[in-house]
């Protein structure tokens, strides 16, 4: 698996053409709401997505993670294109130097309307989701079509697939892939299973219980418990023998094995943290930080972390060890996003600024540099 | 929101200007700078004026030899990239050095903006994201027709206030008694010009002769002074969107 150097973003959602270079192990993303701190991760998952539809509905979905509704697929799908393309021809391209040489992505198709009965014919529904549709009220006069490719190139070969989907396509049918970089969302740790990848290996399992005793030091254990009903629970053994399933916990609890879990699966790959601080107190973060910033380093992770919070920015750079002249390492880059007009003068453009986390650390010191803006 | 930084030499240089630009010019004392600039040790002296919708930060850097460390310390060259600045004003005395060798000292300090005697510039300037921005520059050498500092200025000044003119001249007259034989010191030009005006504001204002510099400043009206008004003409630009080259 690949560390990425540089990206280079082309059309995607709010950013028509960024170049960012110069990733480091630990790569803070910021900006403002809006700036395409979101879209920027997305790219990156782009990047290394099989060239099929499910792949793409599964970055798409993590928009929505809270949202059960899975009936706007093609709509969500539609405006990952840049809308501000002047070309019949939507086209998303990204590209990346890595470790492993260049990663490519690029999907692109047109959009027309036709019939709903001929829509009908080309969904990807089963012949009995035909056939009620067909006689519901909803049933459309006319219908969008997207047809095009999907180009994916990381190793040697490119690898092409032809892509077509209607509005009336909800849903997307086929098996869920094993994602190759890891992304955790904002509220991702109330809709996961937090311990698969922790019990069954007794190092990380050892490691992650010694983490949470710093929140709460009467935790001695992580397990899968049998319910009343059968069902298996997360649950946590305090030291008295009392079982406590992970629902009765905090959201920081749940949060810090999320991106422990997140970690070990993302081994000699990348993962991507969106909001970092959501659903942990400032307080901690100088606890968790370096913990699992070390981890990363130790299982070959490279970080990419959004984040709106200066404590949690302030927090990282503690990482860096600044304050000792002699540590020459520079782990952490701080890139910020910022929409800004289109030099094109049509629309908006997302530009970025790439700086050390020293940079960062020695300007916040001199005059309260604000990095996210 | 304009927001103007001069960098001066000192803590007297700070006072008389800002003193003058309050009177003069009607800018208004304000406690803090949305830049941030705090004092970082005790050289450092930091005031902040505003006037209409533009803040002005005086900075007195600690003297003539502390200017690089100052825009070290203070990462100014970061600040100018960073932050959205639209003047740098640099003020600083002549003393015996040549006009050239000023103007490349202080252009030497500065990564990304440059300067000329007695001109506004209009620089150009890249930020980390590509974006262009202006950020206009001027350097004032006090005085550049003469070699000295400020205190050849307010003496100057002093000279041409009509109320002061007749003491003045009384007290450069003594100063240069002394210069032969009791005080050779003062045959330095700076040293003389110094005594002349501790001892011009010890004589009219006796009550707070031990005090420092700030107390004797307002204590006279400076608008009155032609040399002064012509030698600070520039500060007339600050808070204003097109600067006369």
């Amino acid at each position: 698996m690949s560390n990425i150097k540089s990206i280079e973003i082309n059309q995607l959602r709010g950013i028509k053409q960024l170049t960012v270079s110069d990733f480091s192990k630990i790569n803070l993303i910021v900006g403002d709401n809006n700036s395409g701190k979101t879209t920027f991760l997305e790219a990156i998952q782009l990047l290394f997505a099989k060239s099929q539809l499910n792949s793409i509905r599964n970055i798409i979905k993590q928009r929505t993670i809270l949202n059960v509704n899975d009936n706007s697929f093609y709509t969500s799908f539609i405006k990952m294109f840049n809308v501000e393309q002047n070309d019949q021809l939507l086209d998303i391209d990204i590209y990346a130097e890595s470790n492993n040489g260049p990663i490519e992505f690029e999907m692109k198709g047109c959009e027309k309307a036709i019939f709903g009965e001929e829509a009908l014919q080309l969904s990807n529904m089963s012949s009995r989701q035909k056939t009620y549709y067909k006689k519901s009220s909803a049933f459309p006069e006319t219908v969008k079509l997207f047809t095009g490719s999907i180009i994916s190139k990381n190793g040697k070969i490119p690898i092409e697939k032809d892509i077509r989907l209607t509005s009336l396509d909800n849903t997307i049918v086929g098996a869920g892939n094993r994602k190759e970089v890891q992304y955790i969302p904002s509220f991702g740790h109330l809709r996961y299973d937090l311990l698969q990848n922790i019990v069954d290996n007794p190092e990380y399992k050892q490691l992650a219980i010694s983490i949470l005793k710093q929140f709460d030091d009467s935790i001695v254990d992580i397990c899968y418990t049998k319910s009343d009903d059968g069902s298996f629970l997360e649950s946590i053994i305090t030291e008295d023998g009392v079982n406590m399933p992970f629902s009765v916990y905090g959201d920081g609890i749940k949060k810090l094995l999320y991106i422990l879990n997140k970690l070990f699966e993302a081994t000699d790959s990348i993962l991507l943290i969106d909001e970092i601080e959501t659903g942990l107190h400032k307080k901690y973060y100088g606890k968790l930080f370096p913990v699992v910033f070390e981890l990363a380093k130790k299982l070959n992770v490279q970080l990419f972390i959004a984040t709106h919070s200066m404590e949690a920015i302030d927090a990282t750079l503690e990482y860096g060890e600044y304050e000792n002249v002699r540590n020459i390492n520079e782990p952490i880059r701080v890139i910020t996003l910022r929409k800004v007009d289109s030099n094109d003068g049509k629309g908006s453009n997302v530009v970025a600024r790439n700086v050390t986390g020293k940079y960062v650390y020695d300007n916040r010191k001199a005059f309260e540099y604000e990095v996210r803006l | 929101m304009m927001t103007e930084l001069m960098l001066v030499e000192g803590v007297s240089d700070v006072q008389l200007i800002s003193y003058y630009l309050q009177n003069v010019y009607g800018w208004k004392y304000e406690k803090e700078n949305n830049l941030k600039i705090v004092p970082l040790d005790e050289h450092d002296h930091i005031e902040n004026l505003s006037k209409g919708g533009s803040q002005l930060i005086l900075c007195g850097v600690g003297g003539n030899a502390r200017f690089a460390h100052f825009i070290d310390k203070h990462r100014i060259n970061s600040m100018i990239i960073e932050h959205e600045i639209s003047s740098v004003m640099v003020v600083t005395d002549r003393d015996e050095e040549s006009i050239l060798k000023i103007v490349r000292r202080i252009n030497s300090m500065f990564e990304n903006i440059s300067y000329r005697q007695g001109e506004w510039i209009n620089n150009v300037v890249e930020d980390l994201f590509g974006q262009k921005k202006k950020i206009d520059t001027f350097l004032l050498i006090i005085s550049a027709d003469k070699k000295g500092a400020l205190e050849s200025v307010i003496i100057d000044a002093l000279k041409d206030i009509q109320e002061e003119s007749p003491l003045i001249e009384e007290v450069i007259q003594f100063i240069e008694s002394l210069k032969e034989n009791l005080v050779p010191e003062l045959n330095r030009i700076n040293n003389a010009n110094k005594a002349t005006i501790g001892t011009f504001f010890s004589i009219i204002d006796s009550k707070h002769a031990m005090r420092s510099f700030v107390t004797y400043v307002s204590k006279i009206d400076w608008s009155k002074s032609e040399s002064l008004k012509k030698l600070f003409s520039p500060f007339m630009d600050l808070g204003k969107k097109d600067r006369s080259k």
